[in-house]
């Protein structure tokens, strides 16, 4: 295993006020990582994507995040005011979300949206801007990075759209992505191709990487270690590989339930909701 | 005689005088009591061609004889072809009408088609899909979407249709909900023998519900697969 | 297939009065003010110290006193219960002008909006023909020919007003057309009327009232507008528009006659449109 250092997270919990008392969405989480590829791995109302959100900052209002502890690269995140935050966001974390249609400014340049962090993090020039931002789209593989830096956002298709946001996600040269569903809005074909390439960019800089995906498939295939959560706790931890023989009721059913056309014929598995509910 | 017989269909979508064909001659037939898959990426007409079987689409050229009976284009189903040609809609949170309760949704076309006992049909349909008689006083927002794509199943059995569409019924369900709903739907379509057509992205969900199955590409059949073809993993080959 | 329990909580779904001022204090207030409204006009009679028609030659234009809070006007007759019994010719034309317009608007739009085409065209043909008319010039002309009263003025108003909602439906019902419950009714056999007025109409309802809500403060004023050029109700009857063109003869020695019916017809005018900005908020679902 890496070394435990990049994220050290403990006790954290996201609450949302509501007319019958607080509901917590998130109860007390703790796990750390290094340099490593971590996949978060649940469904729908697990708490996955507001895990994300806590680590990021996002949690929206009027929601609160507590923890014990937050560190990222030695630096402790819970002492930190909201605009030294909002610093921290673009420079040391980067986030890439499910579908680039709602994520990237509909009347921007793809240039000028990729520099973005650039202006904000760095004090680098015009020029200079423009020459990383190049490169940039050059390194995740647009094939024409002149013409897409002029573009705009709809004349990209969704897989272009994802490796654009890559392009800008990366260039502040953060130490930790986090990329939420980044492939489930992408035809199946494109899936593997974009994953490939932002494990490829991980590696070189040397990043960590949180990949939040529904797809177990996708996590056994593309990560180093794996924790499930359902509902708001983390309820299984193993190393990627090992999902398909988890002995936890959860994760194994949640593998066995996908269909293929060897299951033709038969009732998938489903999961026990009741007794898990018991359980937790 | 074929449960859908279709030849040569073609659907032109014209947008400001251009003619942009969405189905270039479609031939298909299914056979009662078959599962038939279609599957194809986003835009090669597959939700087209299911919604112009529905009778929802009715501007197409061609020839389509449903349960053995002619259909003529830009003509609406009515009678006995309406009520037992039935779909099942992709997004369970948009086929149900959201300030309806479920009482009423399911109550209310049992109602028009003049079917008796709609009470005890309704509580019959709710039992179908697993639920009690209780959650007919709910609204559609008060359900999970699982939850609601079980409702839209059971409003879909009601009339008690030969012809089932269904238009990706779980495509918008976490992967262990997607497992129940098929389930729900094999067990259904084994007790009152009805014919599936089942439009899906997903090869992996074609693979394990369907005898037969054609890929879809630009709005017309590039490839069609019969079951020891899907069994050895070609709708998910390129 | 389990039996699955339904674990999902039952969401309140009444809006209770206490969380309606609390998502829209605004709303709150407006509303409460025509309510207020409402119940002056409806228990003038008990609240009005004086008779509003009862001349007194000897107390003309008398300034605000412990007798006559608001002073009286050109007659003698008290201003106050002129003012309380004000608000039933208003309100009375506002009702009629609702009652008139809305159904049609909606029915209109929602008929052209469903069946497109040219019953479409015709439809929305005659709704821009009928929004073209100036409102205050087409009602003024309404009236010199049918002759000044409550009930010619609500329907001289009323034919300018419907088409607004017309076409708002209209548009709204285009969206909902293609939407995945409209598909699923008609696949189920449903069709016709009971589709467009069980299924389409509870949905373009809301933007509707909100649209009648903000039209409300405009009609008052028109409304006013009408009763000060002399052509609403017949004097002697109070009426807030006639009251203050009785005051401007004296506005500079006894200002009080014409200030005090202007500022119900503000008062009004401003709960409905605080009413109508609040419902605005709590029903467009962006705000959720």
């Amino acid at each position: 295993m890496a070394d435990p250092t990049l994220l050290n997270v403990e006790e954290l919990s996201v609450r949302f006020p509501s007319d019958r008392g607080p509901v917590e969405v998130v109860h007390g989480i703790s796990f750390a990582m290094g340099a490593e590829k971590l996949g978060l791995v649940g469904e729908s109302g697990s708490g996955k994507s507001m895990t994300a959100r806590a680590l990021i900052g996002l949690v929206a209002k009027p929601g609160r995040v507590t923890a014990d502890r937050l560190m990222l690269d030695g630096e402790d995140l819970t002492a930190l005011s909201p605009r030294q935050w909002k610093h921290w966001r673009g420079s040391r974390i980067g986030l890439v979300l499910q579908d680039p249609k709602f994520a990237l400014d509909p009347v921007m340049s793809i240039g000028r949206q990729v520099e973005e962090p650039l202006k904000l993090h760095t004090a680098a020039k015009k020029a200079e801007r423009r020459e990383r931002a190049l490169a940039m789209l050059e390194a995740v593989g647009l094939p024409d990075p002149l013409r897409a830096y002029h573009s705009y956002p709809h004349q990209l298709s969704g897989g272009m759209g994802q490796r654009v946001m890559l392009a800008a996600t990366l260039i502040a040269e953060p130490r930790l992505l986090i990329a939420d569903e980044p492939t489930s809005a992408l035809d199946r074909d494109l899936r593997d191709q974009v994953l490939d390439l932002m494990l490829k960019l991980v590696d070189e800089r040397e990043m960590g990487l949180i990949l939040i995906s529904h797809d177990l498939d996708q996590v056994a295939r593309f990560c180093d270690r794996a924790l499930v959560m359902y509902r708001g706790d983390i309820v299984d931890r193993l190393p990627a590989s090992e999902l398909a023989n988890s002995e936890h009721p959860y994760t194994k059913t949640l593998w066995a339930c996908r269909p293929s056309p060897a299951t033709f014929g038969t009732l998938l598995p489903t999961l026990d909701r009741v007794s898990l509910g018991a359980g937790a | 005689m074929s449960l859908v017989d279709i030849s040569d269909l073609n659907v032109t979508f014209r947008d400001q005088d251009v003619g942009r064909h969405i189905l270039r001659g479609i031939t298909l037939a299914i056979e009662d009591g078959e599962t038939f898959g279609l599957l194809g990426p986003s835009g090669c007409g597959k939700s087209t061609l299911l919604r112009v079987i529905a009778g929802l689409n009715r501007d197409w050229h061609g020839s389509m004889a449903l349960l053995g009976q002619g259909v003529a284009p830009r003509r609406r189903f009515t009678g006995t072809l309406r009520r037992e040609v039935q779909m099942v809609f992709q997004d369970p949170y948009a086929s149900l009408h959201p300030r309806h309760r479920i009482g009423r949704a399911l109550r209310e076309p049992l109602v028009v088609n003049g079917l008796d006992n709609p009470d005890q049909r309704v509580a019959e349909a709710l039992a179908e899909v697993g639920f009690g008689p209780d959650v007919a006083a709910r609204y559609p927002h008060q359900l999970s979407g699982g939850q609601r794509q079980r409702i839209a199943i059971a409003r879909a059995l009601l009339l008690r249709p030969k012809l089932l569409l269904l238009d990706e019924p779980t495509s918008a369900l976490d992967m262990s909900v997607q497992a129940e709903i098929l389930n729900l739907l094999v067990t259904l379509r084994a007790r009152f023998g009805m014919t599936f057509v089942l439009v899906s992205h997903d090869p992996d969900v074609i693979g394990h519900m369907c005898d037969r199955a054609a890929r879809m590409a630009e709005g017309r059949i590039a490839a069609t697969f019969d079951r020891p073809a899907l069994a050895a993993g070609a709708a998910a080959a390129r | 297939m389990t039996n699955l329990p339904l674990t999902v909580a039952v969401a309140p779904n009444r809006l209770s009065l206490a969380s309606f001022a609390r998502r829209s204090p605004t709303a709150a207030i407006g509303a409460a003010l025509v309510v207020l409204i409402l119940l002056v006009a409806l228990f003038a009679p008990f609240l009005a110290p004086y008779d509003p028609i009862a001349q007194d030659v000897a107390n003309r234009l008398m300034p605000p006193s412990a007798a006559h809070w608001f002073g009286t006007d050109g007659f003698g007759r008290d201003l106050l219960s002129r003012l309380i019994y004000g608000t039933r010719p208003t309100l009375m034309l506002l009702a009629i002008v609702i009652l008139l317009t809305t159904p049609i608007g909606i029915a209109i739009g929602i008929v052209a909006g469903f069946y497109g085409g040219i019953v479409e065209r015709i439809l929305m043909r005659i709704t821009d023909i009928a929004m073209a008319f100036p409102k205050l010039v087409l009602a003024l002309a309404f009236v010199a020919v049918l002759g000044a009263g409550l009930v010619n003025g609500a329907l001289a108003l009323a034919l300018t007003a419907w088409p607004a909602y017309a076409r708002q439906t209209r548009s709204e019902t285009v969206a909902l057309r293609k939407s995945d419950y409209l598909a699923a009714a008609e696949m189920m056999g449903i069709t016709g009327p009971r589709l467009l007025f069980g299924h389409v109409l509870p949905l373009v309802l809301p933007g509707a009232i909100v649209r009648m809500a903000l039209d409300l403060g405009g009609i008052i004023l028109i409304a006013a507008g009408l009763g000060f050029l002399g052509l609403g109700v017949r004097p002697p009857t109070p009426e807030w528009g006639a009251m203050v063109a009785e005051g401007t003869q004296v506005i500079f020695d006894q200002w009080w006659v014409a200030a005090t019916p202007g500022a119900a017809i503000l008062l009004t005018s401003f709960a409905f449109n605080l009413l109508s900005d609040g419902l605005r908020d709590l029903m467009d679902p962006r705000n959720g």
